[in-house]
């Protein structure tokens, strides 16, 4: 049994002359929570429909459970769950037979599954409804149940917490969460970071088409390696740290000076500035949360992710 | 999700299985849906009604009662012209929209990806919606039989005192009724064909559903616009041209393969005298056209809806 649930190898996508996707390399291990993040139009979305199956790579492949998804997809993606973008359901059938028919298509799924999946996202008491009249949030939930359908070993869900109230939000962490202590692999696509932060493992952030970075969370929210610092004259303390090239990027923040440390280390930074009379009155490293990583990788400023 | 179940009691209930995408599984997702469709059965409840008042028609009135005393083969003959007829019209609108309906509903919903990202193969899928169309018209068929069949022998039975007039036709009278089920088949199957393909090259329910309902009436219209040509312009090419057109040659089928006795078809005929060879020629091309149209953009073209 492989490590790796997922992984594509210099996948490329073109539309014409405008590459949508650039040359990715990404790897998602069994078992752990992978955020997949970048701004509307980064490429997300291609990446995950041709980890599907339903768009060709122009170049590259995509590996799924070991296979390429283009050449035996039969095998491996009934063993996949997927949830991409918005939920696409049959409004004229009712909850229930919306999942009967989905899980007609693979076969092998007895009536009890379908309550069962129905019980765990909380649609029991609506499943005779016409899905035309669930709210988005219902249909997100139902959405996840056929995904759910066949116990797949991994999820690639897009944008799994659209639509949901707080409560739905929590609860749909919560589910997560405990799909992974049960050892499947979750791929997440979310801008919600806040979710993302407090449920991945590890994250990859993409820009244009192209991989930012692919790391940890813990890394990520740590690896920036610089420290806030309270001293009695911040404006006296700045100006010398930033005398030295490791110093340039230091900067005064609310009456604190966040800088780098000559060595990477507090206690480096503790002693340059106590060489100079500056003993310091507080010092931390600096946590950055996943949306300010995420800004400050994309050059994305206004917010918008998806 | 306040009533959202414990999740680990749930999921530790669900055993592993190991799916594969199933044909059968597919069809019958196909025939769920089909089935679930409120438009399925309006039309099929407008396919009974027309059913009703044109069968009431022809069997009522003083003139067909006493063809059917004096000719019942005459009788019979005109019956089963005029239930396939009226089958063709009604059941052809039917499975034009429920086709083109059935595949390109899959991509303006979106659930195509839904589908796809199951494993289950395009070409896969594709076949399970035409098997599933095939069952389903068969269906239709078998229903509208039965209530033609009972319809002729309560009429028969209710003038003539018993079934014998019908019972003691010639044999050519039975073979002329195997010709009509195999001319309805056939018109069936080209209905679903063009359904699915208008469907698939336009993804979208208006444009499936919109070609595959403006294709007869335009071929047969075409008819009219040829004779027209061919009368202001005095050159026989356009005469020529329409004995290629599918609707005129699926009105004439049954007349071409049915020797015995004169048949009228109720729409628009090739301009020029067709045998039966050239009608299976020019359908079969039809049908292959259309279907290896919807194989080769199912097949080719990426899923972004």
């Amino acid at each position: 049994m492989t490590d790796t649930v997922l992984s594509t190898h210099r996948l490329s996508k073109s539309y014409g002359s405008r590459e949508a996707v650039k040359g990715i390399d990404v790897e998602v291990r069994r078992g752990e929570v992978f955020g997949f993040l970048g701004p509307n139009g980064a490429g997300k979305t291609t990446t995950i429909r041709m980890a599907l199956g339903l768009i060709r790579p122009t170049g590259g492949r995509v590996d799924v459970l070991g296979r390429d998804v283009q050449t035996h997809g039969g095998e491996v993606l009934p063993r996949v769950g997927a949830l991409v973008e918005a939920p696409a359901l049959y409004g004229y059938l009712s909850g229930r037979d919306n999942l009967k028919a989905f899980a007609s298509v693979l076969g092998g799924v007895p009536r009890s599954r379908l309550d069962d999946v129905m019980e765990l996202v909380g649609l029991s008491g609506r499943q005779r409804d016409k899905v035309k009249a669930y709210s988005l949030g219902m249909k997100q939930r139902l959405g996840v149940a056929a995904a759910l359908l066949h116990d797949p070993e991994l999820l690639l869900l897009d944008e799994p917490a659209n639509g949901l109230d707080p409560a739905g939000i929590v609860e749909m962490r919560d589910l997560l969460r405990e799909l992974a202590a049960m050892g499947k692999t979750v791929f997440i696509s979310s801008h919600v970071l806040a979710e993302v932060q407090q449920i991945c493992d590890r994250v990859a952030i993409i820009n244009l088409g192209e991989l930012v970075r692919v790391a940890p969370v813990a890394d990520l929210l740590a690896g920036h390696g610089e420290f806030v610092v309270k001293v009695e004259d911040p404006a006296a303390a700045l100006a010398l740290i930033q005398g030295h090239e490791w110093g340039r990027s230091a900067r005064l923040e609310n009456g604190v000076v966040v800088t780098p440390s000559p060595s990477g280390r507090g206690r480096d930074l503790v002693q340059f500035l106590a060489a100079a009379g500056m003993w310091p009155d507080l010092l931390r490293r600096r946590q950055q949360n996943l949306e300010e990583i995420f800004l400050s990788l994309t050059g994305n400023n206004d917010g918008a992710v998806s | 999700m306040s009533t959202v179940a414990e999740p680990s009691a749930v999921l530790s209930a669900l055993a592993r299985p190991r799916p594969r995408p199933s044909f059968a599984g597919a069809v019958r997702s196909e025939l769920l849906k089909i089935r679930g469709q409120a438009l399925t059965w309006i039309l099929i409840a407008a396919l009974v009604a027309v059913s009703a008042v044109t069968l009431g028609s022809v069997v009522s009135g003083d003139q067909v009662r006493n063809l059917l005393a004096h000719d019942p083969r005459s009788f019979y003959f005109n019956y089963l012209q005029a239930i396939l007829t009226l089958f063709n019209t009604m059941s052809g609108v039917l499975l034009l929209i429920v086709s083109s309906r059935l595949v390109s509903l899959e991509y303006s919903g979106g659930t195509i990806r839904t589908v796809l990202a199951r494993g289950t193969g395009r070409l896969h899928l594709l076949g399970a919606q035409l098997v599933a169309l095939a069952i389903s018209g068969l269906v239709v068929l078998a229903a509208f039989i039965a209530v033609c069949a009972a319809t002729l022998y309560a009429v028969v039975v209710a003038w003539q005192g018993s079934f014998t007039p019908i019972t003691s036709l010639p044999q050519v009278a039975w073979t002329d009724t195997w010709i009509n089920l195999l001319v309805a088949l056939v018109s069936m199957a080209v209905c679903i064909l063009l359904g699915t393909t208008a469907a698939v090259v336009g993804r979208s329910v208006a444009f499936g559903v919109g070609a595959a309902l403006a294709f007869f009436p335009a071929d047969n219209f075409g008819t009219v616009v040829m004779a027209l040509a061919n009368r202001l312009t005095n050159q026989d090419v356009w005469l020529q041209v329409n004995q290629y057109f599918l609707g005129p040659t699926l009105n004439q089928l049954a007349a071409s393969i049915q020797t015995d006795h004169a048949v009228r078809a109720a729409f628009a005929t090739p301009l020029v005298k067709v045998d039966a060879a050239h009608c299976w020629i020019v359908i079969g091309v039809y049908s292959f056209v259309f279907l290896a149209a919807s194989v080769v953009l199912t097949w080719r073209r990426d899923v972004l809806h």
